[in-house]
């Protein structure tokens, strides 16, 4: 390629950056950058300016009710498209979010116990009835979507919800499974000491079993925890435990789920 | 054999992105966290108005939950990512939202009048903006077309200025931001 034909392709690196292509100018040189390292090379180098010019943008805070409407929204995709297997421990354990200013500041203007639990505070109907389906149901027949619209074949994906009890304050606790799984969700969580995590456990007859699933409530008290494998399971239960875990139970359970054989 | 669950926070980004593409409720939670602010200004920034600022980062980030298994690591950090859904996002209500595109042979001040995003006068925000601080000529062909949605034919119709010239402004623009910039991007102090 001559020096002139490639200068004319570097050319339009900055406006590619700003989205300032025509689409048959940003194809083409999308084509051109597959085979170009020293265009490459330049777009790699000039990419931070663009970058920058998103974090200079003066910050502005949405409303809380953003956050809620997306993830009830997310909730409603979970409950029409839930996941169908659990194959591993959860990779991730609820930690609150971090202690900044902006979140303290966010976290005074929720109303109080306004949660994704709290199904009234559902913005979107849609949403309100996707998961209120879940929770009232008791067992809903979920249809897989992945494979297409109606008239597919798509597998179809039992889902139970199983309420808990809780013996400290209004906490409160179900357990959807699906398959073999569970998700525990639970609401109004107490407040940890300093060095302590909640534990769930399984009880197989009558062996208790440590899970992975150790976790924090977020500040509004509520919590999410993976159970990866439920079978042989009669109860699932919830304790305070050192960070770290424990092998056995080293509190009384908070949380008690009876799982149906 | 189980992994250990890891803290959300403990993740970078990426890592946060492969679970959410795993749909992991935790993780794009967590993800969420971290960009909404950023999210929701850029929105802003954008479109100028709140509610279609949070919309439009509504529609963004389910588009990310529902298809976080298409972030490709290769192609740049998971932030960049997601705030470029946002940013195009944004641009498409733009524009679905103005009529017609601006009149071409109208004035300067019209044009930049025809996009919320090119019509700041926040004193405030515009010192702490850093294409404020390149020469008006290269602020103005790059505010217009990242925040504005131009084409850089567009901005050389409405500006008349030859395309070239243009060009040569948004790259001199760009290149004395970069050149603010450390290797790994982070402001020379």
């Amino acid at each position: 390629m001559s020096t002139q034909g490639h200068n004319s392709w570097k050319e339009q690196l900055p406006a590619y950056l700003l989205g300032a292509l025509s689409p048959v100018e940003k194809i083409d040189l999308e084509y051109h950058l597959g085979g170009c390292a020293e265009c490459q090379a330049e777009l790699r180098w000039l990419a931070p300016a663009k970058h920058r010019l998103v974090e200079q943008v003066e910050q502005v805070e949405p409303s809380p009710e953003l956050k809620t409407r997306l993830m009830a929204a997310v909730e409603a995709d979970l409950a029409e498209n839930p996941v169908e297997a659990v194959a591993e421990a959860p990779a991730i354990a609820i930690e609150p979010e971090p202690e900044t200013a902006a979140n303290r500041e966010r976290q005074e203007r929720r109303p109080a116990k306004k949660n994704w639990f709290d199904f009234g505070q559902l913005l979107r109907p849609a949403a309100l009835g996707a998961v209120a389906a879940v929770l009232f149901a008791g067992v809903i027949i979920g249809y897989g979507v992945r494979g297409g619209g109606e008239g597919s074949q798509a597998p179809v994906v039992a889902q139970k919800v199983i309420p808990g009890d809780s013996n400290v304050g209004d906490a409160d606790a179900v357990m959807v499974t699906s398959g073999n799984s569970g998700t525990l969700r639970i609401t109004n969580l107490p407040k940890l000491e300093d060095g302590e995590v909640y534990q769930a456990w399984t009880q197989k007859g009558q062996e208790i079993v440590p899970t992975d699933s150790l976790f924090t409530p977020r500040r509004d008290g509520t919590a999410t925890a993976s159970i990866p494998d439920l079978s042989g399971v009669n109860t699932v239960m919830v304790s305070a435990e050192p960070a770290g875990g424990s092998e056995q139970p080293t509190t009384t359970p908070i949380i008690t789920i009876p799982i149906p054989s | 054999m189980p992994t250990t669950p890891q803290p959300a926070r403990h993740l970078d980004d990426e890592d946060l992105l492969t679970q959410v593409g795993k749909r992991d409720q935790v993780a794009f939670e967590a993800f969420y966290d971290r960009f909404e602010r950023q999210a929701f200004s850029l929105a802003y920034r954008i479109i100028g108005e709140r509610s279609a600022a949070e919309d439009i980062v509504q529609e963004a980030f389910l588009s990310i939950w529902k298809s976080g298994e298409r972030y490709d690591k290769t192609r740049g950090s998971a932030g960049a990512w997601a705030l470029g859904i946002v940013r195009n996002r944004a641009i498409d209500t733009l524009r679905s939202k103005a009529s017609r595109t601006p009149t071409l042979d109208s004035d300067d001040d019209s044009v930049l009048e025809s996009r919320p995003a090119t019509n700041r006068t926040d004193e405030q925000a515009m010192r702490r903006d850093v294409i404020s601080e390149l020469p008006e000529k290269q602020s103005k062909v790059i505010n217009l077309a990242f925040f504005g949605g131009f084409s850089q034919s567009e901005i050389s119709e409405m500006l008349d200025l030859p395309l070239g010239t243009v060009k040569g402004r948004m790259r001199l623009g760009l290149e004395k931001i970069r050149g603010g910039l450390n290797e790994e991007g982070q402001v020379i102090a």
